[in-house]
């Protein structure tokens, strides 16, 4: 494969030789992303400094017919970035300039390329905060978590990236700008935008909201024996009418892991701990504070300890976030499930779920965002033992049709990138895929931007995509397939 | 190159933004992720170990805040000595850099040769040497033994090391001074080079080698802890595998005995900055602060970006002199910001690095190891300092 | 006159969009054969407590649905004026002054399943409150107000009931300085709203002490609750929302009896891109 001629001509002078990467050698680093299971090498990188040159860059591609991927921080687990055969990658990350903050209006401005917590390290002094707190935050970058709607362990209570994005200033695949603005009349193109996964445009510019930090922050960690009793207890915080900032659960193969990371003084012999992270005015978290730790108690909990200060606060955390990368510690390899069922559904789902692995002999380290009831196992495998990356695969699969049988989804917020197009006719049906497709072909007619992504086509996932499955509400007969 | 070790990384990306290289470039072959994952590209015979790869791997500073920020335990550092090794073996760099590289090897572990040859720093073929060359020249030693005030606690070996010993003698004698009074019988017998710069530019053998003459050289002078003031010699030879024990000065002196000598008061504000073979290499991060706040009135200020490499790396800034050039601004504006009376580190190379990116600036401050100021402080006051600029 | 239709099942509504003609979904427009209310799809298809979520058909009353979460302690958190219907909520992007802390009726919707003007069905979303899983279409259906298909069925994210609330009221001449200190306090308001000339109305819900406290910290007056908030809901504007800071504080669009609510105002022009969007959904025109 190679690019159309007068196509690299074109595009190199936008950039400047030092805004491309073409060596072989350096371009293998560009082919995949964190998902490393699918990998493919791209044409070209290129790396645009300035809003202006990504315009330019995608109306070339438009003019040419060159398929383009965006890439941020390449922290995805969905494949969201893999480049396609033929294409090039468009990297943002020199797009990284805060441009504006304006706290009298709550918002500030930033380029696709500036990480996630930078954004909130540019207001911390001022004390505000950007509330979307994905697990990889101090890596992946903004125009990352616009394509998958990024949510991380405070979503519960703060919404994810959708809810804090207010306008943008998108390259369209056409090579078009536009500005979509939460204000605008009509249907609200930028919801759609974000978390469309790269198949829409390139967001160049982006207004986000920024929120004052809390009055008061109270952080709890409860061990319990099990999963089944931490999840109990979950639901009856839910149920009191708490709603707390994050409720994350974590089981007894991941402390093991965790605490060979980060050593963060997990409580040892734990089935199951959770994180509960309460904020709001003072009284307020006084009251539902007391209230958890009783609930807690309630279920068993037979440690619980609160962080006295920010450094306790942030070692509690520092476990938790780098759960996916620790287990490296305990396995060689691993693949990451994202899985979301409605909460109520959780402990039958997470039984099911362990007795799969066991049945496959695989095992499964799980962590979660327990209060939306998305949960991200952990297949743990050896890619040296011929046939158990294949293996880990296919438990992965199973786990996520035990969800979507539960009445829940195929990603709560990783996306669907490459790794989950082949199972959209799980959750969707002909018509329901087919109108998305109308809608992606708006916004790019070409079908230039990121292709291959999001939408199963009969070339990637085969004829017949899948066996069909009955949707819960069909088999209650209260939704109809047409 | 190691398999084993390679298969360590899960390629999360958490060491990107620790990384100086990637600060500078934003490009994935110049991060820990992108080089192992040449590595891994090498070993497993995709690509070829050619002059493209090897770049990203020399561009890589060895400054290990990746180790720091890698949450699955990957070793970069011994990933990178590999990788380095196997260069040195089978890449032909092109002739300018063989040139330099050969320079560098022939002066800076060479005292006597240094010596004769910075007078002539600014004839020197390359921009690098021209720009690092201080205004100043300290090629004094301490005693071959300093006694102990009180009773010894131990023997110890101070090494004197090659560019310090021409440059920052006076840091080499403050540091016997210090020791001692702190009850530590201080023996200097040994002024050729521990094989640092050597090991971290991937001549392994040659390294070790300096390293093991430099470990029997104090044994034979009684030493029974090598002591080290220079954040690069002290990991070099930790990690070398000696027979005797090795500690940075700060960590012998966090310690500070029975004698706790009185230290007078310096009133300065002092701008500390971590080395990267300190802080990361080494894990001592808490101890050089500990000594500077032991002193009364001086007020240790912060700059930001602490884990940010200097761009110093051994010899880095002589062999990548436009990214340490940046590098070495961008520490010195951060050091400059917080206003300070002293810029303070605990390697020569920082040293040098950054108070030549401070007179670049038209920012010159002193520059000082922290035990140059506690040996002020306990020598009566600020009258024994030296004013390097 | 157009001829009336008010389908029960969301088959019947397909089948009567796409038997032809120009459609008008709930409020008649000039040169409609069809009008389509959704007076008779508006059941509450299942509602789970423990999950916070339910999913109802889009012809069912906003008041209807509050009255059914209220023994659960549960509630839509959107306060639109009147009585509209779900699925007007989303078309029309109704809301009232709890938007200030809950969003709009786009953030609140987690599924949706619409009817196109050629009778396809096509559903997105699901009953999850968190789901990146394709596009979103409840987002692309929010304001687009009948002309890119039928929204028949909305599965919806619910809050809790707060245990108590309070209003307080600021006088003040300069009120974007008030608005700006009170960014910049850790006050929780659930809603905001601005009464010309002078006064700011902070609505403040949740656990007692904690209003109390809130409400304590600002300096006002205290009305009865009850008739700011339906002041503020039911008061007619004459032009768009007064912008102020980047949430328009106030949104009060009148009610009445009708799922639409009658415009005082034009339909606002789409941009290009929307329109784009629109002619893909409805080639033939049939909803313009």
């Amino acid at each position: 494969m190679s690019l159309p001629a007068g196509f690299r001509a074109e595009v190199e002078p936008i950039v400047g030789a030092a805004g491309v990467v073409s060596e072989l050698e350096q371009l293998r680093t560009y082919e995949c992303d964190a998902l490393t299971g699918h990998r493919a090498i791209p044409e070209l990188v290129l790396l645009p400094e300035t809003a202006e040159q990504v315009q330019r860059i995608v109306a070339a591609c438009h003019a040419h017919g060159v398929p383009f991927v965006a890439r941020g921080a390449g922290t995805g687990l969905s494949g969201g970035a893999l480049p396609v055969a033929g294409g090039v990658v468009i990297s943002l990350t020199r797009l990284n300039r805060v441009l504006e903050v304006d706290l009298g209006r709550g918002i500030a401005v930033v380029e696709p390329g500036v990480t996630n917590l930078d954004v909130t390290r540019a207001v911390a002094a001022d004390g505000f905060f950007y509330a979307p707190d994905p697990s990889s935050q101090q890596v992946c970058t903004i125009g990352g978590n616009i394509a998958e709607n990024s949510g991380g362990a405070h979503c519960l209570k703060y919404g994810f990236t959708v809810n804090h994005v207010l306008a943008a200033d998108v390259v369209l695949p056409t090579g078009e700008l536009v500005t979509l603005s939460r204000s605008d009349p009509g249907p609200d193109l930028l919801g759609v935008f974000v978390g469309s996964e790269g198949t829409l445009g390139i967001a160049v510019r982006i207004t986000v909201r920024i929120v004052r930090v809390p009055e008061a922050v109270r952080t709890l960690l409860a061990a319990f024996e099990t999963t089944d009793a931490a999840g109990d207890a979950v639901s009856h915080v839910i149920a009191a009418g708490i709603l707390p900032a994050a409720i994350e659960m974590m089981d007894a193969l991941t402390l093991e892991a965790v605490e060979a990371a980060v050593a963060a003084g997990y409580p040892a012999g734990a089935g199951a701990v959770l994180i509960v992270e309460l904020d709001g005015p003072v009284a307020q978290v006084e009251v539902d504070s007391a209230a958890v730790e009783r609930i807690c108690r309630d279920f068993g909990a037979f440690e619980l300890r609160a962080a006295s200060d920010a450094e306790e606060r942030a070692r509690i955390w520092r476990g938790r976030k780098s759960s996916f990368a620790a287990m490296g510690r305990i396995s060689p390899s691993y693949y990451v499930q994202d899985g979301v069922v409605p909460r109520t559904r959780l402990p039958e789902v997470l039984r099911r779920i362990y007795a799969l692995g066991e049945e496959r002999g695989l095992r499964i380290a799980s962590v979660f965002h327990a209060g939306d009831g998305n949960l991200h196992p952990l297949v743990l495998y050896d890619e040296g033992l011929p046939g158990d990356a294949e293996r880990a695969e296919e438990l992965a699969t199973a786990i996520l049709d035990v969800c979507i049988d539960a009445g829940g989804s195929l990603t709560g917020e990783h996306g669907v990138g490459v790794d989950k197009v082949c199972s959209m006719p799980k959750l969707f049906g002909a018509d329901d895929l087919a109108v998305m497709a109308r809608l992606r072909n708006a916004f790019d007619p070409a079908g230039l931007a990121n292709p291959g992504k999001v939408l199963p086509t009969p070339r990637l996932c085969g004829e017949v995509p899948g066996p069909y499955r009955v949707h819960p509400l069909e088999r209650a007969g209260l939704a109809e397939r047409l | 190159m190691d398999a084993q070790l390679l298969r360590d990384c899960v390629h999360c990306g958490f060491c990107l933004p620790t990384c100086p290289t990637y600060e500078l470039w934003h490009e994935e072959m110049d991060s820990p992720r992108g080089r192992i994952y040449l590595m891994s590209a090498t070993v497993d015979g995709t690509l070829e170990l050619n002059a493209t790869v090897a770049q990203h791997f020399d561009r890589c500073l060895g400054c290990m805040a990746c180790l720091t920020s890698c949450p699955s335990g990957v070793q970069y550092d011994r990933l990178i000595e590999l990788a380095r090794e196997r260069v040195e073996e089978e890449v032909r760099r092109p002739v300018s850099q063989r040139a330099l590289r050969a320079l560098a090897f022939a002066v800076l572990p060479r005292p006597k040769v240094m010596r004769v040859a910075l007078p002539f720093s600014r004839l020197a073929p390359f921009r690098a040497f021209r720009e690092l060359a201080p205004p100043w020249r300290e090629p004094v030693a301490p005693p071959r033994t300093t006694p102990a005030v009180g009773s010894p606690r131990a023997r110890v070996g101070l090494l004197t090391g090659c560019v310090q010993s021409v440059l920052f003698g006076e840091v080499n004698r403050a540091t016997a001074r210090v020791l001692a009074a702190h009850g530590y019988e201080v023996v200097a017998p040994y002024d050729a080079c521990c094989g640092a710069l050597a090991l971290h530019a991937g001549r392994r053998e040659q390294g070790i080698a300096m390293a093991r003459r430099t470990a029997a050289a104090f044994a034979a002078a009684g030493a029974e802890t090598i002591v080290t003031n220079a954040a690069g010699c002290g990991s070099h030879l930790k990690d070398a595998g000696l027979d005797l024990p090795v500690a940075d000065v700060s960590e012998l002196l966090v310690d500070p005995g029975p004698e706790q000598p009185v230290r007078a008061p310096l009133p300065l504000r002092v701008a500390f900055q971590d080395s990267c073979h300190l802080k990361h290499a080494q894990r001592i991060t808490a101890q050089p602060r500990v000594l500077l706040r032991s002193i009364p009135e001086l007020e240790l200020v912060e700059p930001a970006e602490q884990e940010l490499c200097c761009g110093s790396a051994g010899i880095y800034n002589l062999v990548q002199p436009d990214a340490a050039r940046e590098l070495g601004d961008r520490k010195a504006r951060n050091v400059a910001a917080t206003a300070p009376d002293v810029y303070a580190s605990a390697n020569p190379g920082c040293l040098l690095q950054v108070s030549a990116a401070l007179r670049r600036a038209g920012t010159p401050l002193p520059a000082l190891h922290p035990v140059e100021l506690l040996d002020a402080s306990l020598r009566g006051g600020l009258q024994g300092l030296r004013r390097r600029a | 006159m157009p001829s009336v239709f008010d389908p029960s099942t969301v088959a019947e509504a397909a089948e009567i969009l796409r038997a032809g003609g120009r459609v008008a979904i709930e409020r008649d427009r000039d040169g409609a054969d069809v009008l389509v209310s959704t007076a008779r799809l508006n059941r509450i298809l299942e509602h789970e407590p423990g999950d916070l979520t339910v999913i109802v058909e889009a012809g069912l009353r906003l008041s209807e649905l509050q009255a059914a979460l209220e023994p659960h302690g549960q509630m839509l958190a959107l306060d639109p004026p009147g009585d509209p219907t779900i699925g007007a909520c989303l078309a029309a992007d109704l809301s009232g002054p709890r938007r200030h802390r809950y969003g709009a009726m786009r953030d609140l919707v987690i599924g949706v399943t619409v009817v196109l003007a050629d009778g396809t069905v096509a559903s997105s979303g699901g009953k999850v409150v968190k789901n990146v899983a394709g596009y979103d279409l409840g987002k692309l259906f929010s304001g687009s107000r009948g002309r890119l298909g039928l929204i028949a069925r909305v599965a919806l994210r619910l809050h809790a009931r707060p245990a108590t609330s309070a209003t307080v009221v600021v006088e003040d001449r300069d009120l974007r300085e008030t608005w700006t200190e009170l960014q910049r306090s850790q006050l929780v308001p659930s809603a905001v709203d601005l009464l010309p000339p002078d006064r700011l109305a902070l609505l403040f819900e949740g656990a007692e002490a904690a209003v109390e406290a809130q409400v304590a910290a600002v300096a006002g007056v205290r009305p009865a609750d009850a008739s700011i908030w339906e002041e503020s809901a039911a008061r007619q504007l004459a032009g768009n929302a007064v912008p102020f800071g980047w949430q328009p504080c106030l949104l009060a669009r009148p009610g009445a009896g009708l799922a639409w609510v009658e415009e005082s105002q034009p339909e606002p022009v789409w941009p290009p891109l929307a329109e784009r969007v629109r002619a893909a959904f409805d080639p033939a025109g049939v909803l313009a």
